[in-house]
């Protein structure tokens, strides 16, 4: 979604509902105005040491790798839908959605619907899920070595790794952004980086105590908690700003932009749709957090049942923290005249550098003033459950990912499970610790659910290329395989940040003869803009590609690359057989 | 437009009440299937 057109068409239509106040708060003492209290503080407090008190229970059940990674391999259906909605549904996806629906209105719920329906395909057709489970693997990159061979093994352990670590840099800073914003702690003061490290300590501590057979237990009680809670706090948004009101403000607002996904102006259109479409596949059937809690099922038939209940799970933790995010924007713009200038400053505010207030504060911000005390209190307790469990579930993928996959085959698989559980608790932390200093250094300015998408595309169209073949083609190489793993760090152009390095790469590789007829500047996606600075006025070049565009083409490209090695680089065995 | 608004309004409805007789069946079952999971890794031991 563009921010800037989202911005436009806001501040346009709502000056029809309130006009700015006489005397405006510093942004600072807005957010200090919340219904949090006492009690609510007791609450979210007391919640994580009551998981740290499970996770120091449960660790004595932990006896080999097989029950540290796949919690030896027993659970059932409800569990298994519970662990994994408790994974999927996390406080970094309730954000990221809510800030989709702030800015795109209804018309981002068909992300939603994507979700479920193609995780329901998955879950009634088994599709690359129940064979990965038949096959007993623990991992995916444990997959690529059976069919491919060990070095495949390795470098797809790498780039799930990467892709992986990269794609929850900013978990931890958003997840801290809802609770400085529902709670009324200043964004100004050191209070982001305080409970940054304060629930980072607390999810370190807790994973590495008791790897899977704990992070089930605490996924079964967020879903619990954070289930009804969801529902609790989204019949009290209806409640608080009327249902048809709620749909008239969106139609005022945005038109039909604000509903259908397919018009121009919505910030989405076909191939963002597509994009989206295969998105939900990937994150039920090839991501690996996703998979992992299907390898850890009682049986292949219960993966399958699993997946057809956590359709509605996959499709509601979007649907809910969207339609949070809608609630939000009406409240802002129809409620509330000191937020609708901070998060959509007037043009004249604009033109004087006035910067509009980080829209991921709006849906805690809006929770924050509707919901009443100790309500609060439970619903940011089933968020930094969610915090929790998404958090633990990541740090043990990746990191027994790279124990597993990448260090394990390197020792020709000698190391003992002692050793190999010790090196998964040191890379839990060597994460983490990235984490927390990925999330106070990154500046791109995509939408967080975008820098997920292309992230998560590092690797995820690499193994869904693998998956495929590997399961459903017999000539699939392990040349063509490495080719396909290589092909999908292409996503990493979708990011910002690194858009802006390759244009300044081209800028310097074009010369100073640069002009509107350079070879460079017809490039798809490349344009010349003018740089104005004090000294001189300048010529670059800006490489400006939709991510859902990259995405896309990375996606051809694995698949490409994959079919072409395959082909002109057959398997020893293969060329035997021809 | 008004397509996508009943669309999007049965769709907002229809999730609502499937995810709570999830949970609710969910809550039930898990908390069984927990004492399954423990008991059989204690047999297994």
């Amino acid at each position: 979604m563009d921010n800037d057109i989202f911005m436009y068409k806001v501040q346009i239509n709502s000056d029809k509902f309130l006009g700015c106040s006489k005397k405006m708060n510093s942004p600072a003492e807005v957010l200090q105005q919340t219904n949090f209290s006492v009690i609510d503080w007791i609450i979210i407090i007391a919640y994580p040491m009551i998981s740290l008190v499970i996770g120091l229970v449960v660790r004595r059940y932990v006896k080999d790798m097989n029950d540290f990674v796949c919690a030896g391999r027993g659970l059932g259906v409800c569990l298994g839908v519970a662990t994994m909605t408790g994974t999927e549904l996390g406080l970094i996806t309730v954000m990221y959605s809510a800030q989709k629906g702030f800015t795109g209105g209804f018309a981002a719920f068909h992300i939603a619907v994507a979700a479920g329906i193609t995780t329901f395909i998955v879950g009634s057709t088994g599709f690359i899920v129940y064979r990965l489970r038949e096959m007993q693997v623990m991992t995916i990159p444990e997959f690529y070595e059976r069919r491919f061979g060990r070095k495949t093994r390795i470098l797809g352990g790498l780039m799930m790794a990467l892709g992986g670590i990269l794609n929850m840099g900013l978990f931890l800073k958003v997840g801290s952004m809802f609770l400085v914003g529902i709670t009324g702690l200043s964004e100004h003061s050191l209070a982001l980086p305080v409970v940054m490290v304060f629930l980072l300590s607390l999810v370190l501590i807790y994973t590495c105590l008791g790897g899977m057979l704990s992070i089930v237990i605490a996924d079964y009680v967020q879903f619990v908690v954070l289930s009804f809670g969801l529902l609790l706090a989204t019949l009290l948004a209806i409640w608080h700003l009327g249902w048809t009101n709620i749909f008239s403000t969106v139609e005022q607002l945005m038109g039909p932009a604000g509903f259908d996904p397919t018009i121009e102006g919505s910030g989405f259109g076909l191939d963002y749709m597509i994009w989206m479409g295969f998105l939900g596949l990937i994150g039920c059937a090839v991501w690996p957090t996703s998979v992992a809690r299907a390898l850890a099922m009682e049986s292949p038939a219960a993966v399958k049942k699993q997946y057809m209940w956590a359709s509605i799970s996959f499709m509601i933790r979007f649907l809910i923290p969207y339609f949070w995010g809608i609630c939000a924007l009406v409240f802002v713009v129809t409620q509330d005249a000191e937020l609708q200038t901070l998060f959509f400053p007037s043009a004249d505010a604009l033109a004087g550098g006035t910067e509009p207030f980080d829209n991921l504060y709006a849906m805690p911000i809006f929770l924050g003033r509707i919901l009443p005390a100790g309500i609060i209190g439970i619903i940011s307790a089933g968020m930094i459950a969610a915090f929790m469990s998404t958090h633990d579930s990541y740090l043990l993928c990746w990191s027994s990912v790279l124990t597993q996959d990448v260090i394990a085959p390197m020792f020709d698989n000698r190391l003992s499970s002692k050793t190999r559980i010790l090196i998964t608790r040191v890379l839990i932390v060597a994460i983490g610790l990235f984490v927390l200093y990925w999330g106070l250094l990154y500046e791109g300015k995509d939408d967080v659910w975008d820098y997920m998408a292309v992230t998560g595309a590092i690797y995820f169209t690499g193994a869904f290329a693998l998956l495929l073949g590997g399961l459903y083609w017999k000539k699939a190489s392990s040349t063509g395989a490495v080719l396909a793993l290589l092909a999908g760090s292409t996503a990493l152009l979708g990011l910002g940040p690194v858009q802006a390095r390759v244009g300044k790469l081209l800028t310097a590789l074009s010369g100073p003869s640069l002009s509107e007829t350079s070879w460079l500047a017809q490039l798809p996606g490349v344009s010349l803009v003018e740089r104005t600075s004090a000294a001189e006025v300048a010529m670059s070049l800006s490489v400006d590609i939709s991510s859902e565009r990259v995405g896309l083409i990375s996606i051809g490209m694995t698949l490409g690359a994959l079919v072409l090695g395959s082909l002109l680089f057959p398997d020893k065995n293969q060329r035997e057989s021809v | 437009m008004v397509f996508w608004i009943y669309l999007w309004k049965s769709v907002l409805i229809l999730g609502l009440v499937l995810f709570a007789s999830m949970a609710v069946w969910v809550t039930i079952g898990g908390a069984r299937d927990i004492k399954k999971l423990f008991q059989n890794i204690s047999q297994n031991d």
